[in-house]
């Protein structure tokens, strides 16, 4: 979402919004990051709420210059509003962090999972290439928890951008869609192989829905598509990860997570 | 190939070939004093231009198409007309107290939560549409979202003085339904009134969880079995948030032990913010619901005594008003709610040594997320924006159904006592008849001989 916020309004159909003293520390935050950083695009993502304090996430795009889809940069700040690179996650333990259900406590250096490992030297034969992992934080669960709605969730209206002759994603000027599933798509690298044939055919180029379809997704109910009352303004949730909102209009669209970080993975059954 | 170009370059499109489109930009190039076409960028923009501008005669429309021409329907009419109609709902004077919406968005804006302003105006225009039309009510608030698959529920709840008689079963409490609710998935529309839960509903909804689908009258089917529609479920998961989350500050209120009645405290200071921001200075207005479904105790009159007194203590009711110190605490936390201080924590003391303070106090349910309660020296609002159901900390297990019951003994057949005619010899059924037969057959023989 733009640092402007001027699309905090569609946040207000989930109830939630930003405090004056959040928008503005977050401005300058965000606007200090490029300070250090070079991106051709720097939003807010989202609040992920804690027990203690909140986690405030922003997201650099880089779209020239990256072939087929741009780069995304994510940083977090606690409610000290200085933002700082989201650090990588430890694969092993990544998964378990998924289906956890405690709330975030707000404090990053807790830990999640201990990885208390020891290591008998005498007994095997080869000495392990690498020291065992280190505790697995909360910090690192923020960081999986935001990739992973970022990779599930993220979503933008089907003719918004188009793909150049060079492969790179540009955005186009936008007209508005109607409120339907079908016009939305994912805004992540294609994993679809049909997708990723349009894009290596170059047919992509000429085709406004060349990224994945929100439709295809399993469970397809865990969308929701809805307008208010003006029907021109529509929003798009989804239920295993609920916090998380698309939206658009005739004249801007984008998407944000304000929520607590629990994925909802009993979805199956709550319908 | 020739013949292709020569295709392509006749393409017509409102009258004009592509040839000619080219003719004209050439020339234009070449002879345009006023924009002088230099670079390939240029060429591109004088192209549009050239299009855009040039006369192109299209052909008139036929006798028919003029006559069968649809006014045009102006797309946002019904909007206009529905928001017009709310923005002007007004009246003398309306006998209830009616919450000032407005004012207390404003509250939530300040912690995270709440509509925007043009939302929560139209909020408070439909509390005043619904007040002007029932003379009954007493109290009429807010109460909060539920979050639907197709559409959400905006839910707005409702003190009569004289409640509706509704028939119900006996088991049922009328205390329970003492709050009424109204229902919309769009504000611009028309409010709908929810039923009445009974107490076998209520206590089939404790263990269900479902997402709502936004279709008032859609079948539940879940396990265990709920008897209703969504719209009794809404109801009854509505009843259950209010009672486990409406807060009052300490002091406001007083229960009288012998009316039962809750009635404002005639001296009602609100207390300080600093009692505020902790558990001290709340307590529960609504009473608790029992696990039975229903406010006080049911006796059951054709229960024992000794099974009943057995579930009463199981599910005991709990005084009024209480302090929500002493909820259930939510794993790992102290208590079952989660306190934040936003806005301006500067102390200052104003002339009369009294500690003024402008800091407001938020309150979260960890049981029921999505529930919250914010305060400032002035006012408080209970809230709800969630999808209606509770915090699991476990992942969903489905109840087992019951066990399969066994199959009852089967009887012995008799043959007929006094039959009319004889039997006809039949077949016997398994071996072991067939020898009981054979060994009857010769105890008989044996007799006869005998």
């Amino acid at each position: 979402m733009n640092i402007s916020f001027n699309d905090l309004k569609f946040l207000h159909q989930i109830g939630q919004t930003l405090n004056l003293e959040e928008r503005m520390r977050l401005q300058l935050a965000i606007l200090k990051i490029q300070e250090h950083y070079i991106f051709d695009e720097v939003l807010f993502w989202g609040r992920v709420e804690g027990v203690e304090k909140d986690y405030y996430i922003a997201l650099g795009i880089q779209y020239k210059g990256q072939y087929e889809f741009p780069l995304k940069k994510f940083f977090w700040s606690s409610n000290n509003y200085h933002f700082a690179e989201l650090p990588k996650y430890n694969e092993e333990f990544a998964q378990r962090a998924e289906t956890l259900r405690e709330p975030f406590t707000g404090q990053h250096e807790h830990i999640v999972f201990r990885t208390d490992e020891e290591i008998n030297f005498e007994d095997s034969l080869e000495i392990p290439a690498q020291l065992p992992a280190k505790n697995f934080s909360e910090l690192e669960r923020l960081s999986y928890i935001v990739q992973s709605i970022e990779f599930q969730c993220a979503s933008i209206p089907v003719g918004s951008y188009r793909l150049t002759p060079t492969h790179e994603l540009i955005k186009t000027t936008f007209k508005g869609v109607t409120a339907e599933l079908k016009n939305y798509q994912h805004f992540r690298q294609p994993i679809r192989k049909d997708k990723q044939d349009l894009i290596a055919r170059d047919e992509a180029l000429y085709r406004p829905d060349f990224l994945d379809s929100l439709v295809d997704d399993t469970p397809h109910n865990q969308w929701s598509v809805q307008t208010d009352s003006t029907k021109r303004n529509i929003t798009i949730r989804n239920l295993i990860w609920p916090g998380y909102l698309g939206y658009n209009n005739d004249y801007t669209f984008g998407y944000a997570y304000f929520g607590d970080g629990i994925k909802n993975s009993d979805f199956e059954f709550l319908l | 190939m020739d013949v292709q170009l020569q295709k392509i370059f006749d393409s017509n499109y409102k009258g004009k070939t592509l040839y000619n489109h080219f003719c004209e930009l050439y020339y234009q190039m070449q002879e345009n004093k006023y924009y002088k076409a230099q670079s390939l960028s240029d060429f591109e923009d004088l192209s549009n231009f050239i299009k855009e501008n040039r006369f192109y005669h299209l052909p008139l429309k036929t006798a028919d198409q003029v006559n069968n021409l649809q006014d045009q329907i102006f797309p946002w009419q019904e909007y206009c007309k529905q928001q017009m109609q709310l923005m002007q709902i007004k009246a003398k004077v309306i006998n209830a107290t009616v919450q000032n919406f407005l004012k207390l968005n404003a509250l939530l804006n300040n912690v995270g939560y709440g509509f925007t302003d043009e939302d929560a105006y139209l909020i408070q225009q439909s509390l005043k549409s619904i007040a002007i039309r029932d003379s009954n009510i007493i109290n009429i608030r807010f109460w909060g979202k539920l979050f639907a698959q197709n559409r959400d529920y905006y839910v707005i709840e409702v003190q009569l003085s004289k409640s509706y008689k509704e028939p119900q079963p006996i088991d049922c409490d009328e205390k329970l339904n003492e709050y009424v609710h109204y229902v919309t998935q769009d504000l611009l529309e028309d409010w709908a009134l929810l039923p009445q839960v009974t107490r076998k509903q209520m206590e089939a909804s404790r263990f269900i969880t479902y997402v709502f689908s936004g279709n008032l009258n859609k079948e539940i089917t879940q396990y265990p079995i709920f008897n209703g529609k969504e719209k009794h479920l809404l109801k009854a998961q509505i009843l259950r948030i209010t009672h486990a989350n409406l807060l009052a500050p300490r002091g406001l209120y007083r229960f009288d032990d012998e009316t039962k009645l809750i009635t404002f405290e005639d001296e009602f200071k609100m207390p300080e913010s600093a009692e505020l921001s902790t558990m001290d200075g709340w307590v529960h207005l609504p009473p608790n619901i029992l696990k039975q479904g229903r406010i006080t105790f049911y006796e059951d009159p054709s229960l024992k005594e000794e099974e009943l007194n057995q579930m009463k203590e199981a599910d005991p009711e709990l005084e009024r008003l209480k302090s929500i110190k002493d909820d259930k605490p939510f794993e790992q936390n102290e208590g079952n709610w989660n306190i934040k201080i936003f806005g301006e924590t500067q102390q200052y003391t104003n002339q009369e040594e009294q500690p003024l303070s402008y800091q407001i106090v938020q309150l979260r349910n960890y049981l029921w997320p999505g529930a919250i309660t914010v305060s400032n020296s002035n006012d408080f609002i209970s809230i709800y924006f969630g999808y209606g159901n509770k915090n699991q900390q476990n992942s969903f297990n489905p109840l087992a159904p019951n066990d399969i019951q066994e199959e009852p003994e089967d009887i012995d057949e008799i043959p007929e006592p006094n039959p009319r005619e004889q039997p006809d010899e039949l077949e016997p059924d398994s071996d072991d008849e067939r020898r009981r037969e054979q060994e009857r057959r010769e105890a008989e023989l044996q007799q006869q001989q005998e």
